[in-house]
């Protein structure tokens, strides 16, 4: 599957804040920007002398195969991300990538809805740009905390696909959660295929939402990990099969995307 | 170039370096990496009787140049192990160990004699070690009359190498270690990871799904070297030691203090080629320092 995986010293491109907290980081790394299908993640390892020890998981934001970059769009919760916004130009950090499995559109595939939760828009941007290529109509529901954390709005703008906008204070788009239009929506869209990525209890209402309204979901979920390429077996998330066998799947490896209907969605 | 192959317990590699049990799985997903028949032999992940889900999440955290997980030996069963696992790994040209555990002697028996028929399988590791699971595991290798229960009753289902892996959550490691070897054991492999815990002060709650789990990595290497050597002094069969092995020279500290072999866990899941720059790297200290063979160096400290 990951044919190529090579953990690599990424040379630091540039780095800037898109919010308070929130940065775009690209990193040069020609083979991983070749490879990289939407959906897949990349682990990284900013800290100097082993800290922190373990790399940590970030979905892939973009490629420019010009440049031979892929870029990261990252939000500062611990050490880890802390350490990560203080890396600068020209600074190298460790890098495996690209890691999982992506999202996968059908061949096929006419009608597409694509939603995104804070900073779950990440993994997001890619398949837009995939699906815009293969000529899937698509329309984007978005929700952030307020306008100012309503993420990636550039680049979505120059894609043109249509946007619902909605923060939990109303500083942008309407107030209050997607998921409350969501039904609406997908009443109304004939949309065949959802994408999803965002926090858990939005991607677990997204999920309850798509399944009473028939339309296949894909999310992209999320897990403490260790290695991200599948040896360890800390990442895994409660699946369960057409007969109701669970098992626990591997994030890394055998996700981060899965379809919703195999996950047991915990409350 | 210098001779790296070593022999112990009857078991033949090409190289010290093995990858430790719980980060290798049984070989598939490092092999997509690089090709695993450049280890000396990989301890495939611990197999229980029966297939077993683990513990809940999370199972990882960081902690100080190291990691602490409570997997709590998940894996697919002895059945699954024999007939899915084996026949594919075994195809390649490196020494295997299979990792077993259970939660009595006879469980340990059972899985040692239906192991014993596997053609290609280099020996066994028996692990009474494991941090991470209520039956069992660590509770077996703290105490030298239960360790040697288990070991006296894998020894009598197999002719396979017998490679006891000890547990460092014990006030005297040689203690143990004197046990296993006067039940039958061939070798013994140690450190397992050492019982810790982090606290989430957010939360105001254990971190970790299973409250406790198992520190390794750098953050315990000298504790693991003065372990090997101490236990490779209180026993005569041989020791294959790990913890917190990053380097070549880190390596080397393993083998001058009495190990025939090294295993790597931590650095392997932060970065998957660790084990080969191990391998590198002790080749051009040997070639640096004008050493023919590894086997010269084997206790090469010990007093
Ligand atoms: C597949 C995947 C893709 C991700 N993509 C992005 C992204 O594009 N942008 C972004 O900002 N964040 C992303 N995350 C979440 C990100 O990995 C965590 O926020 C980050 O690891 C926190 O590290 P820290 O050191 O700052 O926090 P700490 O809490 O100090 O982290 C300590 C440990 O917990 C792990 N950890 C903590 N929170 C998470 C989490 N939510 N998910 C996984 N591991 C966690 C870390 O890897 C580390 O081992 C992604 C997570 C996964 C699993
Ligand atoms: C994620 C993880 C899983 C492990 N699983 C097992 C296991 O199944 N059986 C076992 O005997 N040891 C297991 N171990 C212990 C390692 O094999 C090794 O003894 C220990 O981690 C010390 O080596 P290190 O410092 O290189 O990590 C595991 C370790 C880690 C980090
Ligand atoms: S993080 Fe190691 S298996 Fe997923």
């Amino acid at each position: 599957m990951n044919n190529a995986i090579e953990p690599i010293a990424a040379e630091v491109l540039s780095i800037f804040p898109v919010a308070d907290g929130i940065y775009e980081l690209e990193l040069a790394a020609p083979k991983a920007a070749e490879q990289a299908k939407p959906g897949q993640f990349a682990m990284l390892r900013p800290g100097a002398g082993g800290k922190p020890y373990l790399g940590r998981p970030m979905g892939i934001y973009d490629r420019d195969l010009k440049r031979g970059s892929i870029s990261i769009l990252f939000e500062v919760h611990g050490a880890g991300t802390r350490a990560m916004a203080e890396l600068h130009e020209g600074d190298k950090l460790e890098l495996l990538a690209p890691l999982g499995n992506g999202f996968t559109p059908a061949a096929d595939l006419r009608r597409a809805l694509v939603i995104g939760g804070g900073i779950g828009v990440a993994p997001l941007y890619p398949l837009l740009c995939q699906l815009k290529s293969q000529g899937v109509e698509t329309e984007i529901m978005l929700g952030a905390q307020c306008g100012e954390r309503m993420l990636a709005l550039e680049r979505l703008v120059r894609l043109g696909i249509p946007t619902r906008l909605y923060t939990d204070d109303g500083t942008m788009g309407k107030r209050g959660y997607l998921t409350e239009d969501l039904p609406e929506v997908l009443r109304y869209g004939r949309f065949e295929q959802v994408f999803c990525c965002g926090p858990m209890p939005m991607m677990r209402a997204v999920a309850n939402i798509c399944a009473e309204y028939r339309t296949p979901c894909q999310v992209s979920l999320e897990e403490r990990m260790g290695c991200g390429f599948g040896i360890c077996v800390c990442c895994v998330v409660d699946c369960q099969d057409a007969e109701g066998n669970i098992s626990k799947k591997r994030v890394c490896y055998d996700g981060p995307v899965f379809d919703s209907q195999e996950v047991v969605w915990h409350a | 170039m210098p001779n790296l192959a070593v022999e112990f317990a009857g078991i033949k590699a090409k190289n010290p370096v093995f990858t430790a049990s719980g980060t290798c799985g049984f070989g598939r997903e490092l092999n997509e990496i690089f090709p695993i028949e450049k280890l000396g032999g990989m301890m495939l992940k611990g197999t229980t009787l029966q297939p077993r889900l683990g513990n809940p999440t999370p199972r990882v955290a960081e902690a100080p140049s190291g990691v602490i997980n409570c997997v709590g030996l998940q894996n697919p069963g002895l059945q699954n192990v024999l007939t899915e696992q084996l026949p594919w790994v075994l195809q390649h040209d490196l020494a295997i160990l299979q990792n077993i555990a259970g939660s009595e002697p006879a469980e340990y028996a059972e899985m040692a004699a239906a192991l014993d028929k596997v053609p290609g399988l280099a020996g066994l590791e028996v692990n009474i070690s494991c941090p991470n699971v209520k039956a069992g595991g660590m509770a077996h290798g703290s105490d030298p009359k239960l360790a040697a229960a288990v070991v006296s009753a894998v020894r009598e289902s197999t002719k396979l190498p017998v490679v006891v892996k000890l547990t460092p959550n014990v006030t005297d490691v040689g203690e143990i270690a004197r046990a296993v070897e006067a039940a039958g054991a061939d070798a013994v492999s140690l450190v397992n990871t050492f019982l810790a815990m982090v606290i989430d002060v957010k939360r105001r709650r254990p971190l970790l799904g299973n409250v406790m789990g198992g520190l390794s990595g750098p953050a315990i290497r000298p504790i693991a070297v003065r372990m090997v050597w101490q236990v490779a002094q209180s026993v005569k069969i041989p020791v294959i030691g790990m913890g917190g092995i990053e380097t070549g020279e880190d390596a080397l500290q393993f083998i001058m203090a009495g190990a025939s072999a090294v295993a790597v866990a931590a650095a392997t899941m932060v970065n998957p080629l660790a084990p080969l720059r191990i391998i590198e790297e002790m080749d051009a200290w040997l070639e640096k320092e004008g050493v023919a063979d590894i086997n010269e160096l084997i206790g090469a400290a010990l007093p």
